[in-house]
């Protein structure tokens, strides 16, 4: 559930992005100073379809049930986690605006992060034989 | 006989349990190593995206054989925009913001990166704000060679993007970071520019002259540093203004008060 939530926001605001469209934004109408900010990018590629990229990954790795699959789901939480950190400091910080939107997705994952952890340490999977491993 | 059985199959079961505790031992440890590979991974991958993020290591490290950074943001933010010369945006725009800044300034610089996106697309993109840009190249000798070659560009009416594209690529100040493939490398990213013409037209007199224009205006002005803006209606007198921040927000608030008829 809170990765379809990661992916319906991130999409959106992909489709935004090159839809060349404003994003609804509620109160906070930073959304687009946000958006059109050099912050929106990473290496030339739209922050959020890397945000989307990132959740569809993280969306294939929880529906499979091997090791490798929880390890790479928790990488990718983990990655998505520190990253959205990082931009959320930027708005707060540098950009001065904040765009709901992108807040939304720093908690989801935040939330996918603390229960990837949860599974990666209630499993002990990371330490499971490989013969025992399920593909 | 029976107790050398019951003897044999305690030690038995000792060994096993002492076994299954070092089976035990070694998968937690195998397990921590693992989950501590999986944390530093993930760390490394997002300091690498942080580094990228803030292009600091590539400002700090330009050089003529470096990747420039932001091309593909930069051609977009103006795709489609009119400039002439200096100025970016419709000749009917209502509000006039003219900035003077130095292409090797570390603040024009955050002015670039941290406004200026927003102010484009919200405002010049939309016909309501047109901006002029004065090259004060003061600072130093790369200034002059950066300056000279933003003059050619602007006689191409790409003045916009090769500034955009200079500050999102910035070196440390006098390190003579400024060089010909330097240069040479900005031009090429800049869409629709000639970038021989514009290299032949930054050596000529004309390059000089628009540099020298510049500092003129800016003593009438009475700009004594960089970046200094001027603001108002268009077609009436443009008074200095002293953002609050270089970021969005300080300039959205004084366009939008201008937009909206306050003196």
């Amino acid at each position: 559930m809170l990765t379809l939530g990661g992916v319906g926001i991130a999409g959106y605001l992909t489709y935004v992005h090159y839809a060349g469209l404003r994003p609804v934004c509620g109160i906070s109408h930073g959304c687009e100073t946000v958006q059109t900010s050099s912050y929106a990018y990473l290496a030339g590629v739209p922050v959020a379809l890397l945000g989307l990229l990132t959740y569809l990954l993280i969306l294939i790795t929880v529906r499979r049930q091997s090791d490798n699959a929880l390890v790479t789901g928790y990488v990718l939480s983990l990655i998505g986690f520190g990253f959205s950190l990082y931009l959320t400091y930027r708005e707060v910080f540098t950009i001065h605006a904040i765009c709901s939107w992108c807040v939304s997705s720093a908690i989801v994952f935040a939330l996918l992060a603390v229960v990837q952890t949860i599974r990666v340490l209630g499993a002990g999977g990371l330490a499971r034989p490989a013969a025992a491993q399920t593909a | 006989m029976s107790s050398r059985v019951a003897q044999k199959e305690a030690a038995r079961q000792l060994r096993m349990a002492a076994e299954a505790q070092s089976n035990l031992r070694a998968r937690q440890r195998l397990h921590r190593r693992r989950l501590i590979a999986t944390l530093v991974a993930a760390a490394a991958v997002v300091v690498v995206a942080i580094a990228i993020s803030s292009g600091r290591s590539s400002r700090l490290t330009a050089s003529p054989g470096g990747r420039l950074s932001g091309a593909a943001f930069s051609s977009g933010l103006f795709a489609g925009i009119p400039q002439r010369g200096t100025v970016l945006g419709r000749a009917s725009a209502p509000v006039r913001l003219v900035e003077f800044a130095d292409l090797q300034c570390p603040y024009c610089d955050e002015y670039a990166v941290q406004a200026l996106p927003s102010l484009v697309a919200n405002y010049v993109r939309q016909g309501k704000l047109q901006m002029q840009f004065e090259n004060l190249s003061f600072i130093g000798p790369d200034s002059v060679k950066a300056g000279r070659v933003a003059a050619a560009a602007a006689e191409q009416n790409r003045l916009w993007n090769f500034v955009d594209l200079l500050y999102l690529n910035q070196g440390q100040e006098n390190t003579g970071y400024v060089t010909a493939s330097y240069l040479h490398r900005l031009l090429a990213a800049v869409p629709a520019l000639n970038v021989s013409a514009a290299l032949r037209a930054s050596g000529t007199p004309a390059a000089d002259g628009a540099l020298h224009q510049a500092s003129q205006l800016a003593a009438e002005e009475g700009v004594t540093g960089t970046p200094t803006f001027l603001v108002g209606r268009t077609g009436r007198a443009l008074r200095v203004f002293q953002p609050a921040s270089l970021t969005a927000g300080p300039f959205e608030s004084e366009i939008n008060a201008l937009l909206a008829g306050v003196p």
